[in-house]
């Protein structure tokens, strides 16, 4: 078979092993038993020939070959009427280079547009002018069929490359743990640093929750904790701040409590603890009672010193 | 010649009633996937547009963390004394 591309003149290779080099041929022809074969990137016209056992070439080739040498078709019209294949079915299949990314197969996806017009032009064109119409017409329908599979395959490759894409977002989640991480090293120091601030907020605004009565296990609380290692986690320093401002509270509770009874016991502080409760109740507006009071204090103090 | 005629015409007919039988249907075969292949690619819009909207949306939040943690690097590059 000695055929030549009719579109752009070149020789058709009839051998699969070793491939052509791309831009060198426009067809591939396929040995028996095996799969049609093309190289994508060869030629946008290329031409798929299948050889029979017998050695006869048969299907689309030998169809335009045989209308190229009748002479009933025009040049272009002969190369697309059935035998020029401007889709690579088998491309997403075979695992070209453009097909794996998804940008490969959008680009032959949008390639395959501006064939498929011209195809249908010449087909077209064809029709018109030759009088084997139903020869053309045979070639056309299977080109249409296989075009509309060949779209099919190539819209499947597209999808399920975006749909993998998709699905992947391993780096959206690693942008995100990496964010989440840096988050928590900034708020880290800062809750360090607020934390007290709340707590003893919280603590003087809720003192009627504090004991003041649990001084000395609170105390002891404190050399506990203060000895032990704190962990990082805001649940034990939150327990540790809160605990440490309690103990504080604590502790000038009883130190206002020691103050308060030496005071008590110094006869001429008592006195002017005793005149400032009255004044108190002065103010206060219940006379009589405060009067009682003040006098049963004073009683009470003239009493202990004439003990003492 | 008249009669094999007249004969051979209804032949010649039902051939041409046939194929064309057969081209109807191949047009209405090739119509049927054409439609499908259009119904499918609206469903891929659609739920590719949806994906790409959820996408878009982890995006702009990771983008306004990140625009939140370059604050707080140059606040802390600025003031250091509040973080240590």
């Amino acid at each position: 078979m000695n055929t030549s591309c009719l579109k752009t003149n070149k020789t058709l290779h009839t051998r699969i092993q070793p491939a052509p080099p791309p831009g060198t041929c426009c067809a591939i022809v396929v040995k028996p038993g095996q799969r049609e074969r093309r190289i994508a990137t060869c030629c946008p016209t290329a031409i798929l020939l299948k050889r029979s056992s017998r050695g006869e070439c048969v299907g689309r080739g030998e169809m335009d070959a045989k209308a190229g040498e009748a002479g009933m078709q025009p040049p272009g019209a002969a190369s697309t009427s059935g035998a020029a294949v401007p889709f690579g079915r088998s491309s997403s299949r075979i695992g070209a280079p453009g097909a794996e990314s998804f940008d490969g197969a959008l680009r032959e996806l949008k390639d395959l547009r501006s064939q498929l017009h011209e195809a249908a032009d010449c087909c077209e064109k064809a029709f018109r002018n030759t009088e084997k119409k139903k020869l053309i017409l045979e070639g056309t329908k299977s080109y249409i069929c296989d075009a509309v599979v060949a779209v099919i395959d190539h819209l499947g490759t597209v999808s399920s490359n975006l749909e993998h894409k998709l699905q992947e977002k391993t780096d959206v989640t690693q942008i995100e743990r990496k964010i989440n991480f840096l988050k928590q090293l900034f708020e880290g120091p800062k809750r360090k640093m607020v934390l007290p601030l709340e707590i003893t907020g919280s603590s003087l605004s809720g003192a009627t929750t504090l004991k003041p009565y649990d001084v000395q296990p609170a105390i002891g609380k404190e050399h506990t904790m203060a000895s032990a290692s704190f962990d990082d986690s805001p649940r034990t320093l939150r327990r540790s701040f809160s605990f440490r401002a309690e103990n504080q509270i604590n502790q000038m509770l009883l130190k206002l409590c020691t103050d308060f009874v030496t005071i008590y016991l110094d006869q001429k502080k008592m006195i002017f603890i005793c005149t400032s409760f009255q004044d108190v109740h002065i103010i206060l507006g219940d006379h009589k009672k405060k009067a009682n009071q003040g006098s049963n204090i004073l009683s009470f103090l003239k009493k202990t010193r004439r003990q003492s | 010649m008249g009669r094999g005629g007249g004969m051979g015409n209804p032949v010649n007919v039902g051939i041409a009633v046939q194929a064309d039988w057969e081209n109807r249907e191949f047009i209405s075969n090739i119509s049927l996937n054409v439609r499908r292949l259009f119904d499918f690619l609206l469903r891929f819009e659609a739920t590719t547009k949806s994906k790409l909207a959820s996408l878009n949306e982890k995006l702009d939040i990771l983008e306004r963390k990140l625009e939140v943690l370059e604050v707080q690097v140059s606040s802390a590059t600025t003031n250091p004394s509040v973080f240590n």
